[in-house]
């Protein structure tokens, strides 16, 4: 068996090992989707409510509004990534020693998880997601084209949360709680990456920053690629932008894994 | 027969930088701004080897030094300084080809996934492994036969006792066959069948695959029973690396005599013979020099009404801890 089937085999075979772990307390993945859902719809009836109200806000009619937030659902389900919380959990205790001593990188149980997690949720979020395009009826420019750059732009951001995540996971070999300063650039997300509100949205020099952190290429730059908010070029560019800090936070990711486990204690091990 | 050298640890050490501050909470508050450590060493000096096919004994109190060293001969540790070649492998490079042919089994901490059976962890073993398929199920076979662990592998772990689960925990670790093995407690908390049947196993794998076995545990029936050899740790440095048996002989120069007895016998009559160690309801218990242990024998089967008379060395437990209390050579 080669490198690459080795890989393809040991994939599939934690692939199907954290799927039937996911299953098993389907009940809390169940209600932690549910939970993802609610930030996408408060926001949506609140500022679904203003623009009702005003006719639109910042030139968002109520349709293109209920169209960013539905799409904000979709966006944070294949998007999120939490294994900061989780490898703070493996470097206190001690456990990840049990994943360093196998031939495997340990990044590779992450990806898996994500990924399963992802696919299990899928059971109930089609359904959810089809009743709520009935329901709010987003104003969405659908077209091949634009479905193919919004999985694109989707697919790419991703990858950079993951790697973010992946970044500040690192942290906990220096600093007991890490899992904080993830947190942290959570809520920094939420403002500059386009969680509470469309950019357009925010005072014009909040959306200038928020256009240099990667942050919005996470979550607001899919969302502005399926409304059609970012042109045909600016949804190219966007993405080139993302895979560009997808690379530099791999890179970082690496050096941080290598000095990391020079310093790693495996305490309680 | 010559034998290779498996595992080479030189001048090993090993120190960790603690954050450290008195209890209390002005104390906590002042720890906020200026945090203080300390350095403490875990590991000092050193320096074995240990050939292919040896199961070596690796013995100390809580805190001696025993896990950092494992630790550090897995690759999970950097050491501070000195060197290590397990299989010829620098083991903290953790190179694949290296990873491939080791295991640590610790007896305190889990590689099977807790809420699912223990089939999926060894099957998501056999991939990262790369073990083929009827490999694979022959040595799963195999290690069933020998652990007894038929119709286990479908009830999800956290559903198995603790045995049940110890068992999986060193199907999961050799699955793959490796030929060194790290095991550091691997029959804790477990009750007497229990340690025996993993004890039986560990000889049958170690006499099946010579493989090295390095191995910790509190428990002397493990040691007795399977180690020839013992290093003993302290303090992080080694006291005594050598035959369990040059060890008894250097620590505890002296034989138990144990005596069943036919009649009433008193105590001042028995400390004639030697150092009482007990004496109740027709059982006596000597300790004697080894040299005058035969003189000895003699008179008592000679002088007492004797039914019964056994010479043994004594138990490994308390040479052990002569040896953590005062030393090798001079307890």
């Amino acid at each position: 068996m080669n490198a690459v089937s080795r890989l393809f085999a040991s994939y599939r075979a934690l692939f199907v090992a954290r799927w039937n772990e996911m299953l098993q307390y389907r009940a809390s993945v169940f209600i932690w989707t549910l939970w993802s859902l609610a930030g996408p719809v408060i926001h949506l009836s609140v500022w679904g409510a203003i623009a009702e109200a005003n006719g639109s806000v910042a030139g968002w009619g109520r349709g293109e509004i209920a169209a960013y937030f539905v799409v904000q659902s979709i966006v944070y389900h294949f998007t999120g990534a939490w294994q900061a919380y989780e490898f703070g959990y493996l470097i206190r205790t001690g456990t990840l020693s049990v994943r360093l001593l196998k031939p495997f990188d340990p990044s590779h149980h992450f990806v898996a998880s994500n990924v399963a997690f992802k696919a299990v949720n899928l059971i109930w979020l089609v359904p959810i997601w089809a009743g709520m395009f009935l329901y709010y009826r987003p104003a969405l420019p659908l077209s091949v084209g634009r479905v193919a750059l919004f999985a694109a732009a989707l697919a790419a951001g991703a990858l950079l949360m993951f790697l973010w995540a992946q970044v500040f996971s690192m942290f906990a070999f220096w600093v007991v709680r890490a899992d904080a300063l993830f947190e942290l650039t959570e809520a920094l997300g939420y403002l500059f990456g386009g969680g509470l509100a469309p950019l357009a949205f925010l005072p014009p020099l909040l959306s200038q920053i928020a256009m240099y952190l990667p942050l919005y290429y996470m979550i607001g730059f899919p969302i502005d690629v399926a409304v059609g908010v970012a042109t045909v070029e600016a949804s190219l560019l966007g993405i080139a932008v993302s895979l560009a800090w997808s690379c530099a936070l791999f890179a970082l990711y690496r050096v941080l894994w290598r000095a990391g486990l020079k310093r790693f204690g495996a305490v309680g091990a | 027969m010559s034998r290779s050298v498996c595992i080479e640890a030189t001048s090993l050490t090993k120190e960790y930088r603690v954050p450290v501050r008195e209890g209390g909470f002005a104390a906590s508050v002042r720890s906020l701004f200026k945090r203080h450590y300390r350095t403490i060493t875990a590991v000092q000096d050193v320096s074995f080897s240990i050939d292919h096919g040896e199961i070596v004994g690796f013995l100390g109190p809580n805190g001696a030094g025993k896990t950092t060293t494992l630790k550090m001969l897995t690759g999970l540790l950097h050491p501070t300084s000195g060197s290590a070649r397990v299989l010829g492998f620098e083991p903290w490079r953790r190179e694949s080809a290296f990873l491939r042919q080791i295991t640590l089994v610790m007896g305190q901490k889990n590689q099977l996934i807790w809420d699912i059976p223990a089939m999926d962890t060894f099957l998501m073993n056999r991939a990262i492994y790369g073990i083929p398929e009827r490999e694979f199920r022959r040595t799963l076979d195999e290690f069933t036969e020998l652990l007894d662990l038929e119709g286990l592998y479908d009830k999800p772990v956290r559903n198995l006792s603790l045995g049940e689960r110890m068992k999986c925990e060193l199907v999961a670790a050799l699955l793959h066959k490796p030929r060194v093995l790290f095991l550091d407690e691997p029959t804790l908390g477990l009750d007497v069948t229990m340690q025996s049947r993993i004890r039986q196993f560990i000889r049958e794998y170690n006499a099946r695959f010579e493989s090295c076995v390095l191995l910790t545990s509190h428990y002397m029936a493990d040691i007795a029973s399977l180690c020839k050899r013992v290093i003993i740790i302290h303090h992080g440095r080694i006291m005594f690396d050598g035959a369990l048996s040059d060890l008894v002989e250097r620590t505890a120069p002296f034989k138990l005599l144990n005596v069943a007895l036919s009649g009433p016998v008193s105590p001042e009559a028995a400390a004639a013979f030697g150092s009482v160690v007990s004496l109740e309801e027709g059982k006596l218990v000597l300790q004697a020099p080894k040299d005058e242990a035969p003189r000895i024998t003699a008179r008592l089967l000679s002088e007492l009404p004797v039914n019964d008379l056994t010479i043994e060395d004594p138990p490994v437990e308390d040479v052990i801890d002569r040896v953590f209390q005062e030393g090798v050579g001079r307890a």
